[in-house]
């Protein structure tokens, strides 16, 4: 694994996010919290792509703003460059930002609707001094281009501008100040099926021109597969797997990642029913399974499931799973690997 | 299992049959069409698939079937929606409400708007039975328990009295499923029925709706931008570009043989999770809003083949090979990327 | 990129307004109504017939004539010129108020939205001066710095204030939770720039709406405190005071009274009519 050996650009240690919810009562009782973020750990390299997938209620989302300290973690450290992010004052942490950035999902409320696009992409680069106020429409028209925009679009307002084009403008927005970190916070879901290709294109292509790291959140598998180099699966606040693309999309361990792949529907016409469909719904995130979190649901689960949270293990060097059988397991049933499961599941009705 | 090999009776009726059906927008003097003389049927037992973008025009072709388009703006220009032979195009509202929600019903992309919050799930499938039969209310809430039962919902007689606030997602969509099929329907149109929900949560409700159609005859007419949801489900494929029928084939066929451009365009955007790929190949430019249609081929500003026929005359929708139909000057040049 | 013609959005605002308001007939009758009575008001030194302080016993409490369009009063005061120069203060005093408890409720309502932790405590203040009716405030004020004009303008701001914090707090919570906002922070805005830049300019229509509503409730707050005695001492004409003047002679001079009174009545009127139709231009949750 050659590049277990490159200087991390991010580092992600035990970082946790507790949220309390409910009001605190007369006397103190009734609050409780959700454990939104608990312990996820992971390393992101100069110019590679970690996705991070989960189904809604994860805490995908969480982490992508704990990450930027958009929200105050728990506990649990982030070093981008080697600095602290998580301890960092104010002020450093504002000089900071011009490290790390965010793209938001929905395009149609992630830009200020009274700026003008080109405002929208200077803001940035005047705050953080990248450019002086002379040359900075230069800079802009740059961006521009580099994004696919025209430069007669500069003076617009975002609602002038289709989906696709406000998600270049946040990109272009981004970029703006050279950040080594990119956080995409579900960047293409909301765009149409031609859209979302096209803006998938671009990142990929920044990302090879410009030798930005991404953390790419995303619930969509197929998006995730092309665009990442690593994998981390959540399920409600844990990793629950993580690999390279590879090994997570070849040969994966956890069930709950089997259910996920095999969730995904293709376009395929013979492929139907070859599914595994889980049972039940995600688990109230107040009050999760004891045990493994997964275990509600799991159609593998036995009495250690429900009694003992697995830790991740090791698989590979690079291979990482929480779960107590993986090993009995196989992947997928021994689709790809020929490895036929051991561990018979116990569907009841 | 092979139900997408049932074969249709030759020369059955359909149970819907779409004629030259258009929807148009008036706003001030400008006319645009959001559906432009489409054609299709739908048989018993089978699924329609429609596939296209955003502003394709598929939502308002549903809510043209159910004559609920927002009117004004939008209103029904012409054409024939024939439900077991009888024509719905010309019917009075009030006729219309006794079709709604019993001959054909329909379930929505956000299930957490579509039912509503202050009645008990139980009331809102009671009062869907009872508005279509003479049941007495007793008679109807046992049915309403059963509906539940039958949608998946476990421990259906305490949750007969619960709040929409308390289900989630996936929960209340099995509901609204529960409602549309609550008078057996001889059509279900589901708009985008999974779009809001997770991947795990979707397929519960596709084996579901699986499992319905198989049992019920009812047919369905789905509809969804996620080809791989389609290819799942359907037996039928419409894929519509720009208000407009663009191909229509059977599942098998358009899926092994894409032959409008705008077909192959939109598999070969979609990343698939089998097997790694090179590069995506998106569709240039953007989907052109109604009031801006471009003359001739509407996909020919976004479109590789395009010539001067295409800038200049529409193509006709023709059979190529045996029951898939594509509307192109140039079908067979591409083949599938 | 196809790039399609820039959408109808683009024309200026205040055209959009007056285009929109120009639709209602309603509307256009209280925005002539509206103009009239602020002209007569801007304009009263130079329109008014008379000084409104010059005291005539000799003409005392006369009927509306061709000299004295609207009649005399108890002191043979000019009463139309008495009305100009009342409607006058009356306007300056809610103006005054919306604008200075307008400012103050606006950032208190932003603070508590935008820090979690003063939250509780600045609404809790609002709260309890909300919990006091607006005239108490005015005997209060009234009582410790005395009456007056100064004594009207801080309770009708005082009472303005909490209304206004709790619209601008709904407005920015929803701005907030908008990911322009987040995308602000990300990038390393000061929290008084992201206030400035990004909270209030998306707030400030809301709030505006708001406050052409309140106009004219402080207005007939205004006149009420004045009718009291609180506020505006004579001879100073101010429309409330000179309604109240008017009350011992109601019997055998009711114009004295009623003149003031309709002048109010159809100032804080049209001003609603139009507050009404302002918002439902430019409140974005009613636009479609």
């Amino acid at each position: 694994m050659i590049e277990r050996h490159e200087t991390p650009v991010l580092e992600v240690e035990d970082l946790t996010k507790h949220f309390a919810v409910g009001s605190r009562g007369l006397f103190g009782r009734g609050k409780q919290t959700v454990k939104a973020l608990d312990g996820v750990s992971f390393t992101v390299s100069k110019g590679k792509t970690i996705a991070i997938v989960g189904e809604s209620g994860c805490g995908k989302s969480t982490l992508g703003r704990t990450l930027l300290r958009l929200e105050q973690p728990t506990s649990g450290q982030v070093r981008l460059d080697g600095i602290d992010v998580t301890a960092a004052s104010a002020s450093v942490l504002r000089a900071m930002r011009r490290k790390m950035q965010i793209v938001f999902q929905d395009p149609f409320s992630s830009l200020h609707p009274k700026m003008t696009a080109a405002q929208l992409v200077a803001e940035p680069m005047l705050l953080h001094k990248v450019a002086t106020k002379k040359e900075v429409r230069h800079r802009v028209a740059a961006l521009f281009d580099l994004v696919g925009l025209a430069p007669y679009q500069m003076d617009r307002y975002p609602h002038q501008f289709s989906g696709g084009q406000r998600q270049r403008i946040a990109i272009a927005r981004a970029l703006a100040v050279e950040p080594s970190l990119i956080v995409c916070d579900e960047p293409v879901s909301a765009l149409d099926v031609s859209i979302q290709a096209q803006i998938i294109n671009l990142l990929t292509d920044l990302q090879a021109k410009l030798g930005v790291s991404y953390v790419f959140i995303s619930h969509d598998l197929g998006v995730v597969r092309y665009i990442s180099d690593e994998i981390a699966v959540m399920y409600l606040g844990r990793v629950v797997e993580q690999g390279t693309k590879r090994e997570l999309f070849s040969y994966p361990r956890h069930p709950y990642t089997q259910a996920l792949l095999s969730a995904v529907p293709r376009p395929d016409p013979s492929y139907r029913s070859q599914r595994i469909v889980l049972k039940g719904d995600l688990p109230n995130p107040l009050s999760p399974p004891p045990g493994c979190r997964f275990s509600s649901r799991c159609g593998y689960a036995r009495d250690i499931c429900h009694q003992q949270e697995p830790q991740l293990d090791a698989a590979s060097p690079s291979h990482r799973v929480a779960c107590h059988f993986w090993k009995q397991l196989g992947s997928l049933s021994g689709r790809d690997t020929g490895v036929p499961a051991t561990l018979p599941a116990n569907r009841s009705e | 299992m092979n139900d997408d090999k049932t074969i249709v009776a030759q020369g059955a009726r359909p149970v819907l049959d779409i004629r030259d059906f258009s929807v148009e927008l008036r706003s001030g003097k400008t006319i645009s069409p959001i559906v432009d003389k489409v054609n299709f049927e739908v048989h018993e037992g089978r699924t329609l698939g429609i596939v296209g973008e955003s502003g394709c025009g598929k939502s308002m072709l549903s809510l043209g079937i159910m004559k609920l388009v927002p009117s004004p703006p939008a209103c029904i220009a012409g054409g024939k929606v024939l439900l077991d032979g009888t024509d719905l195009v010309p019917c009075s509202e009030r006729e219309m409400q006794e079709v709604r929600g019993n001959r054909i019903s329909m379930i929505f992309q956000e299930p957490m708007t579509s039912l509503n919050p202050v009645y008990t799930v139980g009331f809102q499938i009671i009062e869907a039975l009872r508005a279509h039969s003479s049941l007495t209310s007793a008679q109807a809430r046992s049915r309403a328990i059963d509906l539940l039962r039958e949608v998946g919902i476990s421990n259906p007689e305490k949750r007969v009295e619960e709040y929409p606030h308390r289900l989630s997602g996936g929960m209340r969509q099995r509901v609204m499923i529960a409602i549309a099929l609550a008078c057996n329907p001889r059509v279900l149109i589901a708009d985008e029925p999974t779009t809001a929900l997770d991947v795990t949560i979707q397929a519960q409700i596709l084996d579901l709706m699986r499992s319905l159609k198989s049992d019920s005859g009812t047919a369905i007419i789905l509809i969804s931008h996620d080809l791989g949801v389609i290819a799942e489900m359907a037996d039928d494929v419409v894929v519509m570009y720009a208000g407009r029928i663009i191909e229509q084939a059977p599942v098998h066929s358009l899926f092994a043989a894409p032959s409008h451009p705008y077909t192959q365009g939109l598999l070969g955007s979609m990343p698939t999770v089998d097997g790694d790929q090179e590069r995506l190949q998106p569709i240039p430019g953007t989907v052109p809003p109604p009031h801006d249609r471009p003359h001739g081929c509407a996909f020919h500003p976004r479109c590789k083949l395009s010539d001067e026929t295409c800038r200049t005359q529409r193509p006709p929708l023709e059979e190529k090979i045996s029951g898939h139909k594509v509307a192109c000057w140039h079908t067979g040049l591409g083949a599938r990327p | 990129m196809t790039a399609h013609s820039s959408a109808p959005a683009d024309v200026k605002p205040g055209r959009y307004l007056l285009a929109a308001l120009g639709r209602d007939p309603v509307s256009c009758i209280s925005l002539a109504m509206l103009t009239t009575l602020f002209l007569c008001a801007a304009l009263a030194p130079w329109l008014a017939p008379y000084n409104p302080l010059s005291i005539n016993m000799s003409r005392v409490l006369q009927g509306p004539s061709l000299d004295h369009f609207f009649g005399t009063d108890g002191q043979g005061r000019d009463i139309f010129s008495r009305s100009m120069f009342g409607l006058r203060l009356t306007i300056m005093l809610g103006f005054t108020a919306i604008f200075v408890g307008g400012t103050i409720g606006t950032l208190f309502g932003l603070l508590a939205a935008f820090y979690p932790k003063t939250d509780t405590l600045l609404m809790r203040l609002m709260d309890i001066i909300l919990s006091f009716p607006a005239i108490l405030f005015g005997l209060a004020v009234a009582a410790i710095i005395g009456s007056g004009t100064t004594a009207v303008i801080i309770a009708l701001s005082v009472s303005t204030t909490p209304l206004v914090a709790r619209i601008a707090r709904g407005a920015a919570l929803m701005v907030l939770a908008q990911d322009y906002v987040s995308s602000g922070r990300a990038i390393g805005l000061h929290d008084w720039t992201l206030l400035r830049r990004y909270v209030l300019p998306n707030c400030v229509s809301t709030i505006v709406v708001f406050l052409t509503l309140r106009l004219g409730q402080a207005i007939l707050l205004g006149a009420s405190l004045s009718f009291l005695g609180l506020g505006t001492q004579p001879p100073t004409p101010e429309l409330g005071t000179m309604a109240a003047q008017g009350i011992g002679f109601f019997f055998f001079a009711p114009h004295v009274t009623l003149i003031p009174s309709v002048t109010i009545f159809l100032l804080v009127l049209s001003m609603n009519i139009l507050g009404d139709s302002l918002r439902d231009i430019l409140d974005p949750r009613l636009r479609s």
